[in-house]
């Protein structure tokens, strides 16, 4: 039975606190609607971030089973999310990407980089996946999360990248040029196969050595060369150089490498220019290298044959003015006396039609007229023996020559030993005394050599000095590649200003003094040309003169 | 009064010296020559060395010179001559062998007076000496004719 005693008034207030439970209730709930509402909002921001990420996502439990994945993963695995909600991922063949997740699960971070081939699709992707432990607040391990991304396309930009710099290595290697590269620190970091053949040395020998390794190969020591110089302009090095061509920043050089091809040594002509990277610092230098030496060896020959030509034709030039002037000089006679002929027929011919008082008076007037044509005459005769002479000379030196040599090693003991017997008599009437040394051998053509000393020989008598017993002495010594040969005598000498004068065609120091066709020296010198030597002279007027001949030097 | 030029002849060979002898004559030349076969003798008699003939002083001269001489050459010979400030007031004609210009431009080169070319006759010879305005006082000799 309710009690009576219980007032309204308890009754109201009951009522009264129930209302204020009912309110309480009423806020609470919608408190809880409202949270309800606002984890749905987050959930849902949650799901639209792990959705719309560009990036693959993962979320596994403590036991390694896929719980949820975002579509790019889906896709990144070509795989469906049926196949994949569930799958035991420790269970995977790819053992790299079991590695990663367990490094997860152990609580660090687990990375894949690597082609996955995927168990439930049938694509294989390149690709990058990051994986991470999902720690609670309490430190316990619930799962992980993982992050994919589709590195296909890096990929293949990465292969492309390899594949060029693969040609590139390979245009490098193959080029035709030696070519060579070092970076900053001067360690090799090219060598390719023309450099291999060019300097023997293979490339696995040298790259990555520094310190000049580079420059044994070509100059038989470690020293600072052309690419030094792309670094840093240095005089030193710069002197090594004959010359330096710029281009920029190019070098080029020709210069002679000495050590290579087993020290015969080469010419060649080098470039160097730097290597720079993207934003313009140097950071290596490039060299390249021809072998020039056929060309250089040509240059040199053509040089040298210029000057020979040059002086054969200064020689041409002398000998066509003094012959010229020389036969000149008779010629002035014969037409000078001819004249005196003429005179003298007028002469002639004014006494014989005179009117003479007598015989006697004729013969008078006639007698020196001809008298004049005599003498005339005769000064005509012998200046066309004299020119007749001096054509003869040119004939005998045109034909001097073109004679054919024959080159051999000769015996010059024996040579001279022969020249010297054929002008034994004239010796001995000088009273000369002549002395032969031991006397080196040399290579040339004996019937010219011969003819060479036996006109040193006949000028050394003609120019003895009467106020001394005349002493002649032939000696020999070997210099080198050469063998020099000297005749010394005791005679007159040769003034300075004649010693060039000498060789001259037709030059005689003096004419009354001896036979002499002033042919001797100039054939002298002619032969001895020929023959690749050198003909010199020493001498001082009074004491005596030197003449020196140099042959080439016979190998045995 | 009558300063007599003496005429050097500087010239070694013998048929030419003979040449210039006779067309002087010729000329009617009759001064006093005398004949040097080479550089070396005509330098002795100028500068008055040796052992052969030397210059007289107050005495004119004119200089034949031959450009090629054996031992010292015409060249040589000029150059001395004219470097020599006694001497270089002889006048000098150089005895040349051609026409050839480059020839006469080294004459004049030289210093030389004046140049004839070889074989010398009489009027080239007679010319030169008046280019120079030189009056060489001839004597008349009545021409040779036959005995005298």
């Amino acid at each position: 039975m309710t009690d009576p005693s219980r007032t309204i008034k308890e009754l109201i207030e009951e009522i009264s606190v129930l209302k204020q439970r009912i309110q309480e209730l009423e806020q609470s709930d919608s408190e809880r609607k409202r949270a309800e509402k606002a984890m749905r909002e987050s959930e849902e921001k949650y799901r639209l971030i792990f959705e719309n990420s560009p990036l693959g996502h993962l979320f596994f439990d403590e036991k390694a089973v896929i719980v949820t994945c975002n579509n790019n993963f889906v896709q990144i695995i070509g795989s469906s999310r049926e196949a994949l909600i569930g799958l035991e991922i420790l269970k995977l063949t790819d053992k790299n990407m079991v590695s990663a997740i367990q490094k997860a699960l152990n609580g660090s971070t687990g990375l894949y980089e690597g082609v996955y081939h995927s168990l439930s699709a049938k694509k294989i992707t390149p690709m990058r996946a990051l994986y991470a432990p999902m720690i609670s607040e309490d430190g316990r391990i619930l799962g992980g999360v993982g992050i994919f991304e589709d590195v296909s396309d890096r990929k293949q930009a990465e292969e492309a990248l390899w594949e060029t710099r693969r040609q590139l290595a390979d245009i490098i290697e193959f080029l035709p040029d030696a070519t060579l590269a070092i970076d900053k620190e001067g360690r090799v970091i090219i060598w390719n196969k023309a450099i291999e053949e060019m300097t023997g040395v293979p490339a696995a020998e040298i790259i990555g050595k520094g310190d000049y390794a580079y420059t044994i190969p070509f100059y038989g020591e470690a020293r600072p060369q052309l690419m030094d110089l792309v670094f840093e302009d240095r005089e030193e090095i710069a002197n090594r150089y004959p010359q330096i061509t710029r281009e920029g920043d190019t070098l080029m050089v020709e210069v002679f490498c000495n050590a290579l091809y087993n020290n015969e040594g080469a010419w060649v002509i080098a470039k160097a220019s730097p290597l720079h990277d993207k934003s313009g610092n140097i950071i290596g230098a490039i060299e390249s290298i021809r072998d020039i030496t056929p060309r250089k060896r040509a240059e040199e020959d053509h040089a040298r044959l210029n000057t020979q030509l040059h002086a054969k034709n200064k020689e041409l030039g002398q000998l066509v003015y003094i012959a010229s002037h020389d036969l000149r000089s008779p010629l002035v006679n014969i037409d000078g006396y001819s004249r005196e002929v003429e005179y003298a027929v007028e002469e002639l011919n004014l006494a014989l039609d005179a009117n003479h008082a007598s015989n006697e008076a004729l013969k008078a007037a006639v007698r020196l007229p001809v008298q004049e044509m005599s003498a005339a005459l005769r000064y005509i005769r012998s200046s066309t023996t004299q020119m007749d002479a001096l054509l003869t000379g040119l004939l005998k030196l045109s034909r001097s020559g073109r004679t054919a040599l024959t080159i051999a090693p000769l015996n010059m003991k024996e040579l001279i030993s022969g020249v010297v017997a054929a002008i034994d008599f004239q010796v001995k009437e000088a009273g000369v005394e002549l002395y032969v040394a031991e006397l080196p051998p040399c290579l040339g053509d004996a019937v010219q050599v011969s003819q060479v000393f036996t006109n040193l020989l006949s000028n050394a008598l003609n120019y003895l000095d009467p106020d001394r017993p005349g002493v002649i002495r032939i000696c020999g010594v070997i210099e080198g590649e050469r063998s020099v040969y000297s005749v010394e005598d005791n005679g007159i000498g040769i003034a300075p200003a004649h010693q060039e004068n000498i060789f001259e065609v037709f030059h005689r120091l003096e004419p009354s003094k001896s036979e002499g066709d002033g042919l001797g020296l100039t054939i002298v010198r002619q032969i001895i040309g020929r023959l690749a030597g050198e003909v010199r002279v020493e001498s001082k007027p009074g004491e005596g003169s030197r003449f020196s001949v140099t042959l080439p030097v016979a190998h045995d | 009064m009558n300063n007599e030029v003496v005429i050097l002849i500087a010239e070694d060979d013998e048929g030419h010296a003979g040449l210039i002898r006779k067309n002087l004559a010729r000329a009617g030349i009759a001064n006093e020559l005398l004949h040097f076969k080479d550089g070396q003798d005509i330098m002795d008699f100028l500068f008055r060395k040796g052992d052969g003939l030397k210059r007289q002083s107050g005495t004119a001269y004119v200089l034949l010179l031959d450009i090629r001489m054996p031992k010292l050459d015409g060249v040589e010979v000029l150059a001395q001559v004219k470097t020599n400030p006694e001497l270089r007031k002889i006048p000098v004609i150089m005895i040349t062998t051609t026409d050839d210009p480059r020839e006469v431009e080294k004459c004049h080169a030289l210093g030389c007076s004046n140049y004839i070319a070889k074989p010398i006759e009489y009027e080239s010879f007679v010319n030169a000496i008046r280019q120079l305005g030189l009056f060489l006082a001839v004597v008349e000799v009545p021409k040779v004719n036959g005995g005298d």
